[in-house]
């Protein structure tokens, strides 16, 4: 018999564990878009500040 | 139904009442002491850094004459001799005739700001987990990089400032640097904190099925203190505002250096403009990331 880890029972069924927490795998378009859109702002900002301030490599 | 208290025989009731009255005694006492304590403490400082009440006195009425006279234009105004001594509001574009230029410098203080608070925020978030009792056993390590991180808190920014316009020159760069540093220790002793109260049954659960420490930290801790982090960072963008905009008082870049030399060489109406629009644009960070943090911790607390 061979014996799993919890790790590798999760692995093995994800579908179910994708199923069983959809707020975890299925997070709505909206959110996700609204997050990247945040990070990618953020991220847009801070290479306007260390070009307009004068960081160079 | 009528109660009745039981009353204590005299000979019970009154070494009660003897020790009762001596503990009250002892109490007033060590208060009275520490009063006295912080009032003796606060002359003697007083006396050693020469504070004078009467020279306060003696001269509070050119504070306020200094308000009056930023208040006003004075007789300097290019072409516009009929505008000095009139309040400045009745002629805005005189008041702010610099309003580009110092537009541009005030963009650059927020930058300066924004830049010193990210840097600031992840290098907090690399360190903090380093610190928390609840995820690192290793004493050495959490002792090291707390001292690190008190180092940098402690020593306020426009020492920072000073050292970096010395090392890098003069320009934002040191300011930027200066801000991060700073926001660095205080984030990161702030983020611990967060990180020493989460609740570690989810740790030890991602632990158990198999979780190495950066996947414990990245799928049980983060997402227990996320929000909290960046209720902290936003707190921290307020504040670095501020800071940046005296940074230039050093010279490292914004709108204190224009404020600087406007104090410097006496143009009382330039200072009171760049007063103005410092005063504003703080005032309005301090909404947005007001009601941020706000939506935030409502968002945190019906989770």
């Amino acid at each position: 018999m061979t014996v799993l880890t919890l790790r590798e029972r999760a692995l093995a069924d994800r579908a179910g564990l994708a199923a069983r927490h959809p707020e975890v795998f299925r997070v709505p378009l909206r959110r996700r878009a609204l997050t990247v859109g945040v990070l990618v702002a953020m991220a847009a900002v801070l290479v306007l500040g260390l070009w307009r301030l004068g960081f160079s490599p | 139904m009528p109660t009745s208290l039981p009353r204590l025989e005299p000979h019970r009731l009154t070494p009660l009442a003897d020790a009762y009255a001596v503990a009250v005694r002892r109490k007033r006492l060590a208060t009275l002491t520490l009063v006295g304590a912080i009032i003796a403490a606060a002359i003697l400082s007083a006396i050693a850094t020469e504070v004078r009440p009467g020279v306060f006195t003696d001269r509070i009425d050119e504070f306020f004459s200094y308000f009056g006279r930023i208040a006003v234009f004075d007789a300097s105004v290019p072409n516009r001799p009929d505008l000095a001594g009139r309040p400045v509001l009745v002629e805005p574009s005189e008041w702010f005739w610099g309003l580009d230029k110092w537009s541009v410098l005030l963009a650059d203080t927020l930058l300066i700001a924004y830049l010193g608070t990210v840097l600031g925020a992840v290098s907090g978030f690399l360190l903090c987990f380093a610190t928390t009792h609840n995820l690192v056993r290793r004493t050495w390590l959490r002792v090291l990089v707390k001292r690190f991180l008190e180092f940098a808190r402690t020593v306020p920014e426009i020492v920072f400032a000073l050292i970096f316009v010395v090392a890098f020159g003069l320009g934002p760069i040191p300011g930027v640097l200066a801000l991060a540093i700073h926001s660095m220790g205080a984030l990161g002793k702030q983020f611990s904190e967060v990180v020493e109260n989460i609740d570690m049954k989810p740790v030890e659960g991602v632990t158990a099925a198999g979780a190495t420490w950066a996947e414990a930290v990245r799928f049980a801790v983060v997402p227990q203190v996320l929000s909290n982090f960046v209720s902290y960072t936003l707190l921290r963008f307020e504040i670095n505002v501020r800071s940046a905009a005296v940074m230039g008082f050093v010279g490292a870049g914004g709108i204190g250096q224009d404020l600087v030399e406007a104090i410097r060489k006496f143009y009382y109406t330039d200072v009171s403009a760049i007063l103005v629009l410092i005063i504003l644009t703080v005032m309005v960070i301090d909404l947005v990331t007001e009601r941020l943090r706000h939506a935030l911790i409502g968002r945190e607390e019906r989770a």
